[in-house]
């Protein structure tokens, strides 16, 4: 497994990955050996550089995509701002209102409303198809 | 609550976002979907701390290490803030036990101390 670790003592954060067959590990070795604490840990999941979970795709950039759009969405029991930065520009309205709900959570709740989408900057001064 | 965070990538722009899904296949999915950026990397959030330990200067600035396993991969870092009452050999065992290159145990340890 694969790790991302953020180590920090006073004003300087070092990051760095390191490989190991557990947690527990990790925050022991980093324990053992460093003075600085660790103050994020996380497990690469999904790697280009790494090969981690990757597939191989002629991944083509879109240079037409909207600068942000701000979503704004409920669930059961919170609300909050989704920020999408350069989304696709042939996007409509009901689409990104399925793909959030479907593949996103809001505080371990389903996303049951999206209350509004606006776009921040527009580029060539044209809206989203059926966006708000 | 799975909380991943998100590398992507525009063009020669880095970008870092955090998401919270039930797995990554599904941040995956939500961004290639809607987005135009290329997801690089995703990690999945395991501690978060905000407090900051205060700076006294009191260790060796950074150790340099590449370690080897038998197949001769290899992985190299650099290990900031070490404490200076570990002796060399404590640290090659301490390495041995906790990390892995490519699922294996490290048999060769090189090191250059950064005083």
């Amino acid at each position: 497994m694969l790790f991302h670790l953020t180590l920090k003592q006073g004003h300087r954060s070092d990051t760095l990955y390191l490989e190991s067959s557990s947690e527990t590990k990790i925050k022991n070795f980093i324990k053992a050996v460093s003075t600085a604490d660790l103050i994020s840990l996380k497990k690469v999941v999904y790697s280009k550089k790494f090969g981690i979970a990757y597939q191989v795709t002629n991944f083509i950039e879109s240079k037409k995509h909207n600068e942000e759009l701000e979503v704004i969405v409920e669930s059961k029991n919170f609300v909050d701002l989704i920020n999408i930065k350069y989304s696709k520009k042939d996007l409509t309205k009901d689409t990104i209102v399925k793909t959030i709900k479907k593949y996103l959570l809001l505080n371990n709740e389903p996303i049951l409303t999206i209350i509004s989408i606006e776009e921040k900057h527009i580029d060539e001064g044209v809206s989203p198809n059926g966006g708000k | 609550m799975p909380l991943f965070q998100v590398q992507l990538k525009k063009g020669t722009k880095t970008i870092t976002e955090n998401v919270e899904a039930n797995d990554y296949k599904d941040v995956l999915e939500y961004y290639y979907k809607l987005s135009t950026c290329e997801v690089i990397e995703i990690r999945e959030w395991l501690e978060k701390k905000n407090t900051i330990k205060k700076d006294d200067g009191d260790y060796i600035d950074s150790v340099s290490i590449v370690i080897k396993n038998n197949f001769k991969d290899s992985s190299r870092f650099r290990l900031p803030k070490v404490k200076r009452n570990i002796s060399d050999k404590d640290l090659d065992n301490i390495i041995q036990t906790s990390l892995t290159v490519e699922n294996k145990k490290p048999i060769l340890i090189l090191k250059t101390y950064n005083l």
